[in-house]
């Protein structure tokens, strides 16, 4: 593509929408430093971590808010409290993970590019199944799946369906359509998989995900999903 | 001046024949160096290093060195107790890609660098702090292939990497995979059993939450002569960058590029199977990266095919004639010389001949491979005789 302003090759992309009017800019690096733009480097990992951390942690004063009681949890696993893990950026023990499980949520999705709940391996002694079992996934060696309680299975794939929803309506939002077909077909092959799996399933298990669906609300509806 | 070197794990003619990433082969391999999945897990009723203290510490370790030197991942493994072994063993294990930099120099994960250990026997280490006297840690080596390798105490209690030649990622991962199922289980000597911290909504866990979930990191290491020098390199690093990949130097973390070669690695390791991650990976990124390399190594054959043969040549002239090499210039011209060899301007030198020089000509294994330890500028004057004796016409 070439730049608006000469013939360079394009390469930085400007969208903008204001008042629903849609507006595009396809500029060169050089036209794009002329009007103000300049493409940042993105910062490294860690660093948009503590940053983000500082940024959403409950104990920050947001606006005229005073320090919520979440800042003063401590784990009983190992002792960290907040603050601490908020300044170094790491956990003191497994246990953790549940202390702040809520002040992790949002930090996790964002340095996971959404992603909420684990879709991969599955360690055999945890009496669980792959959640991805179903999916055919290339070079995957068969495991062998553990008899696991239909219910937690069932469980993982709602927990699956529910952020491959949540990505969709994102994927279409940014008008990603072949990513988004990709996440449908995953969830037509999901939603194969879920029917007969456990039949004495209570019902409320099923419709969890399609009400979240509905919502949109990536930051509650994640933490309600457990 | 020469300190004969106390018992080396890797004999000075194994330091020579080198690992299964050098051997120039496996698919693409003009382009990618070497791939490598490394896994990282943590054990179930201990806490993460972060808060361990120097009992824990070592509990951990005896448990580990017991499964892996007993749960059958390869017909032989070698163990380095990493706190004990003599720094030039360190470094040498750190140039083989066995360890990381911060495992060779040993640091309590998170916090400020630099501050002080505590003296008390059982408080939790300091996060940041250098360990200085020798906190236990160490590492399990497959042999002779060393193609895996599994270190123990790093970030994380746990973290198992194979690492082959080209591009293999699928070969790698089933490796590693394979190598993951093995580990838990009960430890005779010991008398404990070792188990995954594991949640079903996080998956593993990891001492940090950006390793979170599957606890895989999938990288590769790139040669890209042809990219640096149509200037095209810096489209390619925000392109990774973009697609949430990381960028780094020919040592990981912190390091810097030396020679043209990169580490383009995953950071997303939640929300995703290990399969997708493998699939973006092998056969949706890396195919482009390896065809605009092809690309611009085909441009400047064709167009400036002058300035190609000048650099290589060049580069060429200097290690056959020099007499003094410091290392980066070592790497630079090897890297140069590289590139002559996969456009097929430099004939009677391979792939495997360049890779094996890189790594020979690195500080501790010249050392190693002399048998004695040396100063810099002995180093630079060995380094030299090295590279001419390897490159003679």
């Amino acid at each position: 593509m070439k730049c608006d302003r000469c013939e360079n090759e394009a390469t930085v992309h400007e969208l903008r929408v204001e008042n629903n009017v849609r507006r595009e800019k396809h500029l060169c690096d050089q036209c794009a430093r002329s009007e103000g733009i300049t493409p940042q480097a993105p910062a490294p990992i860690t660093a948009l971590l503590s940053q983000f951390v500082t940024q959403q942690s409950p104990g920050a004063p947001a606006a005229g808010q005073p320090a919520t009681p979440a800042a003063k949890v401590i784990c009983p696993g190992c002792g960290t409290n907040y603050a601490q893990f908020r300044q170094s950026g790491i956990l003191g023990c497994e246990t953790c993970y549940e202390t702040f499980e809520s002040q992790l949520t949002p930090l996790i999705a964002r340095a996971h590019e959404g992603g909420t709940h684990h879709a991969g391996k599955v360690p055999a002694s945890s009496g669980l199944v792959r959640p991805m079992a179903a999916i055919p996934a290339a070079d995957q060696p068969a495991k062998p799946a553990a008899a696991a309680p239909a219910k937690q299975d069932e469980r993982l794939i709602a927990d699956r369906i529910a952020l491959l929803k949540k990505k969709l309506t994102e994927a279409i939002a940014a008008e990603k359509y072949e990513q988004a077909a990709k996440i449908r077909d995953e969830l037509h092959q999901l939603h194969g998989t879920q029917v007969p799996a456990a039949p004495p399933a209570p019902a409320a298990a099923k419709r969890k995900p399609k009400s979240q669906g509905g919502e949109g609300t990536p930051g509650p509806a994640a933490g309600g999903n457990r | 001046m020469s300190a004969p070197v106390p018992k080396p794990p890797f004999s000075s003619a194994a330091v020579k024949r080198g690992a299964e990433w050098l051997r120039g082969q496996g698919a693409d391999s003009d382009v990618v160096v070497s791939s490598r999945v490394r896994l990282a897990r943590n054990i179930t009723g201990y806490p993460f290093l972060s808060r361990a203290s120097r009992p824990q510490r070592t509990e951990i370790l005896d448990l580990c060195r017991d499964r892996l030197l007993t749960c059958g991942i390869a017909q032989q493994m070698l163990w380095v107790d990493v706190h004990v072994a003599p720094p030039l063993d360190r470094t040498l294990m750190l140039e083989r890609h066995l360890i990381s930099k911060e495992h060779a120099k040993g640091v309590i994960p998170g916090g400020a660098k630099g501050e002080a250990q505590p003296e008390v026997a059982d408080a939790p280490l300091t996060p940041g702090a250098p360990v200085t006297n020798g906190e236990s840690r160490g590492v399990a080596v497959s042999l002779p292939d060393e193609s895996v390798s599994v270190m123990v105490n790093e970030e994380d209690h746990l973290r198992l990497q194979v690492l082959l030649s080209g591009l293999e990622l699928s070969a790698a991962y089933q490796r590693v995979n394979q190598v993951d199922d093995l580990i838990p289980g009960m430890s005779r000597a010991t008398g404990r059993s070792l188990e995954y911290a594991f949640s079903p909504r996080f998956g593993y866990l990891t001492c940090c939450p950006t390793n979170v979930g599957t606890g895989i990191r999938v990288s590769v290491m790139l040669h890209l002569p042809g990219l640096k020098l149509t200037g095209e390199l810096e489209k390619v690093r925000r392109a990774t960058r973009d697609m949430n990949l990381a960028v780094r130097g020919y040592y990981g973390e912190g390091s810097e590029a030396a020679g043209e070669f990169y580490q383009i690695s995953n950071q997303t390791t939640l929300g995703k199977s290990e399969a997708q991650i493998l699939k973006e990976f092998e056969q949706e990124i890396m195919p482009q990266v390896i065809n605009y390399e092809r690309q611009a190594r085909r441009m400047l054959l064709e167009k400036r095919r002058r300035l190609l043969e000048d650099r290589v040549y060049r580069a060429l002239g200097i290690l056959r004639h020099a007499r003094l090499l410091s290392p980066e210039e070592a790497i630079t011209m090897l890297s140069d010389v590289r590139l002559g060899v996969v456009t097929g301007l430099v004939k009677g030198v391979t792939e495997q001949d360049v890779n094996q020089l890189i790594l020979l000509t690195q500080p501790a294994h010249l050392q190693r491979v002399l048998g004695q330890e040396m100063d810099q500028n002995a180093r630079r004057e060995a380094r030299a005789d090295l590279v001419r004796e390897k490159l003679a016409v």
